[in-house]
């Protein structure tokens, strides 16, 4: 991954570079011409505004069938930032064509403007006293046609291997054994979507029922490496960061607080889950399997859980099982990954930049209380860094529990879900936590199909991308412009097990602004739980 | 910014060609060739024509077949159009009821001798198109088959082991048997509904 990005040779080279060239020529593109955080900004909000504007029109002039605008806005916005919210049923909504030319293809492209934002931040960060981060065409294109797209074709193929299907045959029809009866399957390009919704942790399903479904996650064994597949990418960048920064201990480090703090949470889901449902213990049924509602049995309650904590500690958002029928709280742990601003190993690209602004401010917090001057990689962190670090880590914390807020006062709004008592206030937070982290999961007892849910989700996701991207690419051009000053002895060095365990300490009273309100709504869930109504 | 655009839209337009129709080709060309029963549905049949796909559970409501496990789909259980679960908090009194009732029905049909019901089958699944139950929800309705087919119990038995899939690698998964499987099993047996 390093060597795309540093422009050098791979062993795919030779069978890519010709596609990769025709693609400067066609697009005017000079792949020689570095850019300033400010031209790499504007040129990734103008490409990820067309990306949008177009899926809209597609979505707009689907043939069959219609799509309302509200929900055409919804879904552009979800995909062009990884977020992939699923207000309605794909399969009732999109086409398979509109799946391929539009879902597809920007499920790979956002992916790759998150790389190459990540790429931005990390060439800043190593660069000595210049003004320019890269190029923002060169860095999505590499990254699209060297990492994506070949290991997208082997995935997908292992995919089909398992029995998730690749055809454009549509529906099947035909009776079944029993007289009478009869059942449609509806097939499609599912695989290559399949492969890019886990690589790229987009998340969008071909179905509602996502992952779930039996025909786009058929064994335990496509579970398994789905699962590994959303990780891959996140905790690959890692060791690229390493690489890039010259020193692997700082990518090591990094990914040390992830492993950190993703194994306690995905241990600690599994047991809740594998308790089963209290109200359920009385009837006289057998719970050795754990909560099976809104479960599989082909992963059964440990792998449902295992996927639980991986895509909400990614930005995956894809689901194997219903979030909304896990107990308070394992879903209110699940939510809390959401809130800590999916960063353990995060999206694809935007997990570890959100993270190096996280470093940053570990760096800064820690070197004020030993009193050294902060400075990370040798360059001084000063009052601008300061300040879009702040900027990156409060967007998501301000947009989710102030949109949560109005949503609870607006009557029609709070009126959407079927769920009772706390629960309903629950599946708003869920919702719009889940928007301004770009993570995509929701609990299904809101109905968020509805103009005010649609645009206001849109809005959040637009905001909590674009706003932290803006303000991580600021950060890039600053410390770019700055010289690192090799002195060892008076930085703190930032590879040291204690480095990570404080950095692990300020992610979690960072997503400390989150706890009130998971546990207003989960812990009142619990108690109703426990107490047998 | 005029030429962030021009860039932006050719650029979209030749990826929307790469990985909008050529990716998704060689895929297809590829799965076709390799796996052409995988991607198409790993679709079944049964004298001489389609009954299902070994992946996609259906819906059995007759005394002389397995059913499988409720379905939360829209209009109809096992409807592989809108796929979808129940999306119930576990203290959501509804889902209780629904329990209740699954509960209520099962036990009508079955000599319950252990006194316990497995909890998949009281329980719809996150896509409401399970194909499996457990083991045990399999011999909880064996011998209610077993009867309605003149059948010895051992022989159903023998048929639910046939049909049953361990854990991947001893760790994935739980052990489970394909229902639609087990059915054509025993059509093949004793032939399908008189």
């Amino acid at each position: 991954m390093a060597a795309v990005f540093a422009g050098e040779r791979t062993f795919l080279s030779r069978l890519i570079e010709p596609v990769e060239k025709t693609f400067y020529r066609l697009c005017c593109i000079d792949p020689t011409h570095e850019m300033g955080w400010k031209e790499y900004t504007v040129n990734t909000l103008v490409f990820s505004f067309y990306c949008g504007a177009s899926l809209f029109l597609i979505l707009l002039f689907q043939a069959y069938p219609v799509v309302d605008a509200d929900v055409a806005f919804n879904v552009a916005t979800g995909y062009i930032t990884g977020t992939n919210w699923q207000a309605t049923a794909p399969e009732v909504t999109l086409s398979a064509l509109s799946q391929m030319i539009g879902i597809t293809t920007q499920n790979f492209l956002s992916a790759a403007v998150g790389l190459a934002v990540l790429m931005a931040l990390t060439r800043g960060l190593t660069r000595d006293r210049t003004t320019t981060i890269g190029n923002v065409w060169v860095d999505t294109v590499r990254a699209t046609l060297y990492l994506l797209l070949p290991a997208c074709i082997l995935f997908a193929l292992f995919l089909i291997s398992q029995g998730v299907v690749q055809t454009f045959g549509g529906l099947q029809l035909f009776s079944t054994l029993e007289p009478d009866s009869a059942q449609t399957i509806l097939t499609g390009p599912i695989a290559s979507v399949g492969a890019i919704k886990q690589l790229g942790t987009d998340g969008g399903g071909y179905y509602a029922a996502n992952a779930a479904h039996p025909l786009e996650n058929p064994t335990p064994l496509s579970n398994f490496f789905q699962m590994l597949a959303m990780v891959l990418i996140p905790a690959a960048s890692c060791i690229t960061y390493g690489k890039m920064t010259g020193n692997m201990k700082q990518g090591v480090a990094i990914l040390a607080a992830m492993v950190l703090l993703f194994i306690p949470f995905s241990l600690y889901i599994a047991a809740v889950e594998q308790g089963g449902n209290p109200l359920l213990a009385p009837m006289g049924i057998d719970q050795s399997l754990g909560n099976m509602e809104g479960k599989e049995l082909r992963w059964g309650t440990t792998g449902s859980s295992l996927w639980a904590t991986l895509t909400t500690a990614t930005s995956g958002g894809t689901t194997n099982a219903a979030l909304a029928s896990f107990l308070p709280l394992s879903a209110a742990a699940s939510l809390f990954l959401i809130h800590i601003g999916e960063i353990i190993f995060g999206g694809v690209g935007s997990g570890l930049y959100v993270m190096l602004a996280y470093v940053l401010l570990t760096v800064f917090i820690a070197g004020l209380m030993i009193g050294r001057t902060p400075s990370y990689l040798g360059k001084k962190i000063g009052v601008f860094e300061m300040q879009m670090i702040s900027i990156i880590i409060i967007i998501p914390v301000l947009f989710a529990l102030g949109t949560t807020a109005l949503a609870v006062l607006l009557p029609d709004a709070h009126e959407a879900t079927t769920s009772p008592h706390a629960q309903a206030f629950n599946d708003i937070l869920h919702a719009y936590s889940s928007a301004s982290n770009n993570n995509g999961t929701g609990l299904g007892g809101l109905n968020t199909d509805t103009p005010f849910y649609n645009i206001s989700l849109g809005i959040c996701i637009l905001i909590g991308r674009f706003g932290v991207i803006a303000a991580v690419l600021a950060l890039a051009g600053s410390m770019a412009g700055k010289g690192a000053i090799p002195d060892k002895k008076r930085s703190l060095n930032t590879t040291t097990p204690l480095f990570v365990f404080v950095l692990v300490f300020v992610i979690l009273m960072s997503a400390m602004a989150f706890a009130p309100s998971i546990l207003i709504g989960f812990s009142h869930e619990h108690y109703h739980l426990a107490g047998g109504l | 910014m005029h030429k962030a655009t021009r860039t932006s839209l050719s650029l979209l337009a030749v990826m929307t060609l790469l990985i909008g129709v050529i990716y998704p080709a060689i895929v297809w060309v590829l799965g076709q060739t390799i796996f052409p029963h995988e991607a198409n549905g790993s679709l079944i049949s049964y004298k001489g024509r389609t009954v299902g796909s070994e992946l996609v559970g259906q819906n059995f409501t007759g005394e002389r077949y397995f059913w499988p496990r409720p379905s939360a789909t829209t209009g109809k259980p096992y409807n592989a159009l809108v796929s979808g679960a129940s999306n119930l908090n576990p203290a959501n009194p509804a889902h209780v009821q629904q329990v209740k009732d699954r509960i209520a029905v099962l036990s009508r049909a079955h000599d319950n001798k252990s006194g316990t019901i497995p909890a998949d089958l009281v329980t719809a699944s996150g896509s409401g198109l399970d194909p499996h139950i457990s083991l045990e929800g399999a011999l909880y309705q064996s011998e209610r088959v077993a009867k309605a087919r003149d059948l010895p119990l051992k022989q159903v038995r023998a048929l639910i082991d046939a049909n049953t899939a361990e854990k991947t690698l001893g760790l994935l998964g739980e052990r489970r048997v394909n229902v639609l499987l087990l059915n054509i099993a025993l059509d093949r047996q004793t032939g399908g509904t008189p």
